[in-house]
């Protein structure tokens, strides 16, 4: 910056104004050697043929006015000796300093200045090309995210349908089961009731064949008594003895008969008795069995429940978790947009960079003008407040929430 | 029945030697009694212990009104009470006794078979030993196609000595109802 | 049907982050990288709302807002301004253009969603 200034005030007086002073020292050089003595020769000659009459006066008064002529040049004289000494310090110092210039020009400023640039621009692409990469990536995550959280959410919503629906229509299937098994055992129970009642008019009639066996037994006690009457009655009995003999022997077939029917009832009443008792014991097994496959089941199904409440549990911390992390990405994506206010600020100074740069390629030395019209269009070229505030000198303040929206 | 009751008085008629006879079993073996000497065949039981008696001798039963003394055919023959089953049963018989009148005597059997008419022809002495009663007991044996029939000599199973006793203790009962 | 915006700005971070926060909401989303780009884009799609950055190279925000206003299909279409720029006049401008909103970057998402909402009912 103070060379810059150093620049301007050297080059404040340019070429014209070296001209005007370069003749006006030559004037006063002449004005020196002839301008005094030429005018008053001339005047003398002209007053000695006019005014020859006051020339007394005349000379008195041109005497007085020489006096004060000389002594007014001779100041002037003396001041614009001075003037022309200073400018002469002045310009020799100019000629140094723009030695300067062109030597630090010379020693790269305009190529420091170019590589400024290039290295923010090069910033600048990094910048874009990392927050870009970055950006997709967290676009990636967000929306794996995303569908974790649908899969999640169809997860719980096709438990939580499952919970209701599958273990619902368990219970009802199993329920189902149990009422078939109830209804094999309700029909076994009345089979067992048959079976029973089967041994039951097996007794039955076991306690009537042996009523008949009982009768056929007096009767045939009957016919014997009768045999015996008649044998006593002697011949008359004859006839009689014989029916009572018939009566006898019909008596006999009777008991056999009975005898008979009574050995194969009792062996049907082992056999049923045997198949009742097996029975009774299936049955009671099959009750056994039921209630047990009851017990099991409930427990199974109460099991199911417990694992569907946990997996739903879960799945419902999983989207939490999920949902969480995804506001926190979205948050942090919001961040990358600092990128694109780095990347403008870089670019304003990048371009005011660029100016200087050519400017100081194609003139000796920068003017105070050039360098206000270059910082006024870098002024210009700002759209943040912060750049602005940050180019007058004010505390730069990033954290400064502007107010965001405007709605026309 | 017609016929055969004609056949049978038939044949009556023309053998006379033909005789009817109560079969039935104790201990296990058959007998028979000439059948004129039964008057019936009541069931077992209702039988009133008389004490010291020999054991032969059951007790009395009322029958009808009339006390009838009842004896164990097997005890009489083996010495060994009948075991009373499903066809034990009582025969009445009528013995004569010694004032020329009939006593009734019941007979205490296994069970009885039937009423059998033999002819004097089916008929065999009864052996002098080798049977396992007195054989003064048996009056005559009969072959029957499946088995030996031993006809009882009543005057001999129910003799006079015991009828004696029994009648004194038939007669001691009725005096005590009177 | 999913409501659509054009979203037009240089940079890509600005253009992906709101694509990101306009997409999970259940909006259509284009992109354009500047002004140019988006009138190409429009190629008389139906578009709901036009979101555009201010600075932008070959055709700035504001010619474009012009341009826009200018063809009759999308006379009608919101117009939301979203630049890093505060400044009055050039918000003048807009509104003088025809802009509903002028949004400053960077800008709340949830801001961002409400402006949207508020213009594409």
């Amino acid at each position: 910056m103070n060379t810059v200034k150093l620049i301007a005030s050297s080059n404040a007086d340019s070429a014209s104004e070296w001209l005007i002073i370069t003749f006006i020292q030559k004037s006063l050089r002449y004005l020196h050697r002839y301008g005094v003595v030429l005018p008053y020769l001339l005047l003398g000659l002209t007053l000695g043929f006019v005014l020859a009459a006051f020339w007394c006066i005349w000379s008195i008064l041109i005497a007085a006015f020489l006096l004060v002529a000389w002594g007014l040049e001779r100041q002037l004289y003396v001041e614009l000796q001075e003037v022309k000494f200073a400018y002469l310090q002045q310009v020799a110092a100019n000629e140094h300093l723009q030695q300067q210039i062109t030597q630090q020009s010379d020693n790269g400023l305009a190529e420091l200045l170019s590589t400024l640039c290039q290295q923010i621009e090069l910033a600048r692409g990094d910048a874009n090309n990392a927050v870009t990469g970055l950006t997709a990536d967290f676009q990636f995550i967000y929306d794996a995210l995303d569908h974790s959280i649908h899969l999640a959410n169809n997860a719980s919503a096709q438990f939580g349908q499952n919970d209701a629906g599958f273990a619902k229509d368990s219970k009802v299937e199993l329920a189902n089961v149990i009422k078939a098994l109830n209804a094999a055992l309700a029909s076994k129970s009345e089979l067992v009731q048959s079976v029973n009642y089967v041994s039951e008019t097996a007794t039955e009639l076991m306690t009537q064949t042996a009523s008949i066996q009982k009768i056929s037994k007096e009767i045939n006690l009957l016919s014997l008594n009768a045999s015996i009457e008649a044998a006593r009655a002697g011949a008359a009995g004859r006839g009689f003895a014989v029916v009572a003999e018939r009566v006898r022997e019909l008596s006999d077939i009777t008991a056999e008969a009975a005898n008979l029917i009574i050995q194969r009832m009792h062996t049907l009443m082992s056999a049923v008795g045997a198949s009742s008792t097996k029975l009774s014991a299936s049955q009671q097994q099959d009750q056994h069995i039921l209630i047990e496959a009851e017990q099991k089941i409930s427990a199974v199904l109460e099991q199911m429940n417990g694992v569907n409440q946990q997996l739903n549990d879960n799945v419902h911390a999983l989207e939490q978790n999920a949902a969480t992390v995804q506001q926190k990405v979205a948050t942090a994506l919001m961040q990358f947009q600092f990128q694109d206010r780095v990347s403008q600020k870089l670019g304003h100074t990048a371009d005011a960079l660029g100016q200087i740069q050519l400017l100081l390629g194609s003139e000796q030395a920068l003017n105070k003008n050039q360098i206000t019209a270059i910082s006024e269009q870098l002024y210009a070229s700002y759209t943040m407040k912060e750049e602005r505030d940050s180019h007058q000198g004010a505390a730069s303040n990033t954290t400064h929430v502007e107010n965001e929206i405007t709605f026309f | 029945m017609q016929l055969s009751q004609a056949t049978l008085t038939h044949q009556t008629a023309i053998s006379p030697s033909f005789k009817q006879y109560l079969t039935f079993n104790t201990g296990g073996e058959c007998y028979a009694l000439g059948i004129l000497l039964v008057k019936e065949i009541i069931e077992f039981g209702g039988i009133t212990k008389i004490p010291l008696m020999p054991t032969f001798v059951r007790g009395v039963i009322n029958l009808r009104g009339a006390v009838v003394p009842v004896i164990d055919l097997s005890a009489r023959l083996y010495g060994k009470c009948v075991d009373e089953g499903k066809r034990t049963c009582i025969v009445i018989v009528e013995v004569p006794n010694n004032a020329d009148g009939v006593t009734e005597l019941g007979v205490v059997v296994d069970g009885v078979n039937e009423v059998l008419e033999l002819n004097s022809a089916e008929l065999t002495a009864p052996p002098q030993f080798g049977s396992k009663i007195r054989t003064d007991f048996i009056e005559a044996m009969a072959r029957l196609s499946d088995r030996l029939l031993m006809i009882l000599a009543p005057e001999k199973v129910l003799s006079v000595e015991e009828m004696a006793s029994l009648v004194a203790v038939t007669e001691h009962v009725n005096n005590q109802e009177h | 049907m999913n409501k659509t915006i054009l979203v037009v700005d240089d940079s890509a971070s600005i253009r992906q982050v709101s694509k990101l926060v306009l997409t999970a909401k259940g909006f259509e989303v284009i992109t354009a990288e500047d002004g140019q780009d988006a009138l190409a884009k429009l190629d008389g799609k139906k578009i709901h709302l036009i979101i555009s950055d201010l600075n932008m190279p070959k055709m700035d925000g504001l010619s474009l807002l012009r341009k826009v206003k200018e063809l009759p299909a999308y006379k009608f279409t919101p117009f939301v301004m979203l630049t890093t720029e505060s400044g009055e006049s050039f918000m003048a401008q807009g509104k003088a253009a025809g802009a509903k909103a002028w949004m400053v970057k960077p800008f709340q998402p949830d801001n961002l969603l409400n402006v949207v909402q508020k213009l594409v009912p």
